[in-house]
């Protein structure tokens, strides 16, 4: 009997300080959680940076390690995206210009951007954000916007340590956003669902459909992404669109980050932007002298 | 040597989707009282949470994970010493 009073004695004394431990984790979490994490980055940037090393450098041993299959896949999709960039790369030289001249014309600041990449993404992480390799270091501020593809802003700086920053997706829970939708031509609140989903509430009556396009003009010009579903019950006088990402978050490699904090939109501004996204939705960038028919191109006799 | 192990936990816990995390854990804790997979989840739930709401997971599951060892391993035919 005492040698069982005893272990329950241990397994009591144990208890309690695994509960104490766990109360003051999460009091420093809701207190000082930038200090926790700032302590944090010194021990884990080198070993995501070593993970990211892994996974994606050309260097003998993460050759070793990752599998033939898993290089031939690796080596077409590269194959196929150098293919994909060569055809775009006079088609990206228009539009940044005209993307210059709109952002004069918009009385928006020509912002740099800086070029990161993506060191954790869902689903390694349970949260909706990304993990970066730029940080306070690099010149990377809190609440700067963050881009993927195209000019489509996917969210903001939500942390910023020395080596390595966290990007809070717009999609992720608790995120609410302004969004104009094409089709029924209205603005609404976005609200994150997580995942890279958005959802939009709309009333009843509105008519919102499958494919309708979905415009941020907080974050730039950029086409977020469509309407995937359309959720109405008779019963509710709402219904709900529910939007995803415009890229697949699994495969997001690079992003880039504007280098100032996100700027207050005007409604003014926001429609601009709006006007942007919906008239150079089907631009091509066709060289001069093969486009027939404007003002710029000669006419061949 | 569970220094050792203590640094590959924590390596690994980077390099794995967050899923996978749980039987890294449960595979750690069943080598003793492991108060530090706490400190672990709390340390990546400050470094990845930055703006969510609710940053706990990882923290709630370390501490899961450690109470319920706490209490399996002596129903464990495997940690019984009598």
């Amino acid at each position: 009997m005492k040698t069982n009073s005893r272990r329950d004695l241990t397994r009591r004394r144990a208890v309690f300080s695994i509960c104490a431990l766990a109360a003051v984790g999460v009091l420093l979490l809701f207190v000082i959680r930038g200090g926790v994490g700032g302590a944090a980055s010194t021990l884990f940037s080198p070993l995501a940076s070593v993970q990211h090393w892994l996974r994606t450098s050309s260097a003998t041993l993460p050759m070793y390690l990752r599998t033939q299959q898993a290089l031939i896949g690796e080596v077409r999709a590269l194959e196929e995206m150098l293919a994909a960039r060569e055809r775009d790369s006079a088609r990206t030289a228009y539009l940044q210009a005209e993307n210059a001249q709109l952002r004069e014309a918009l009385v928006m600041p020509t912002q740099t951007h800086l070029l990161a990449h993506v060191l954790m993404r869902p689903p390694h992480i349970p949260y909706d954000s990304v993990l970066i390799d730029r940080g306070a270091d690099d010149g990377i501020v809190e609440g700067a916007a963050v881009y993927a593809d195209r000019d489509v802003a996917i969210g903001t700086v939500a942390a910023v340590y020395a080596q390595s920053a966290v990007v809070r997706l717009v999609s992720a829970p608790g995120t609410t956003a302004t969004a104009y939708v094409f089709g029924p031509d209205i603005f609404t609140e976005t609200e994150g669902m997580g995942g890279g989903v958005l959802r939009i509430l709309v009333p009843q009556g509105i008519p919102l459909e499958v494919g309708d396009v979905v415009v941020l003009p907080a974050g730039g010009a950029g086409v977020y992404g469509e309407v995937a579903e359309v959720e109405a019950l008779a019963s509710s006088p709402y219904q709900y669109g529910y939007v995803t990402a415009p890229v697949s978050l699994s495969s997001l490699r690079t992003v880039r980050v504007a280098a100032e904090p996100l700027p207050t939109v005007s409604y003014e501004s926001a429609r601009e932007v709006i006007e942007t996204a919906s008239s150079t939705q089907f631009h091509v960038a066709v060289p001069d002298a093969v486009l027939i028919g404007t003002s710029t191109a000669p006419v061949e006799e | 040597m569970r220094f050792i192990y203590a640094l590959l936990v924590m390596f690994f816990s980077l390099v794995v989707p967050w899923w996978l995390v749980v039987p890294l854990w449960v595979g750690y804790a069943l080598l003793g009282t492991t108060y530090e997979l706490i400190v672990l989840g709390v340390l990546l739930d400050a470094y990845l949470s930055a703006g969510a709401p609710y940053p706990l997971y990882y923290t709630i599951t370390a501490f899961v994970i450690v109470l319920g060892m706490l209490w399996l391993k002596p129903r464990m035919s495997f940690f019984r010493t009598e």
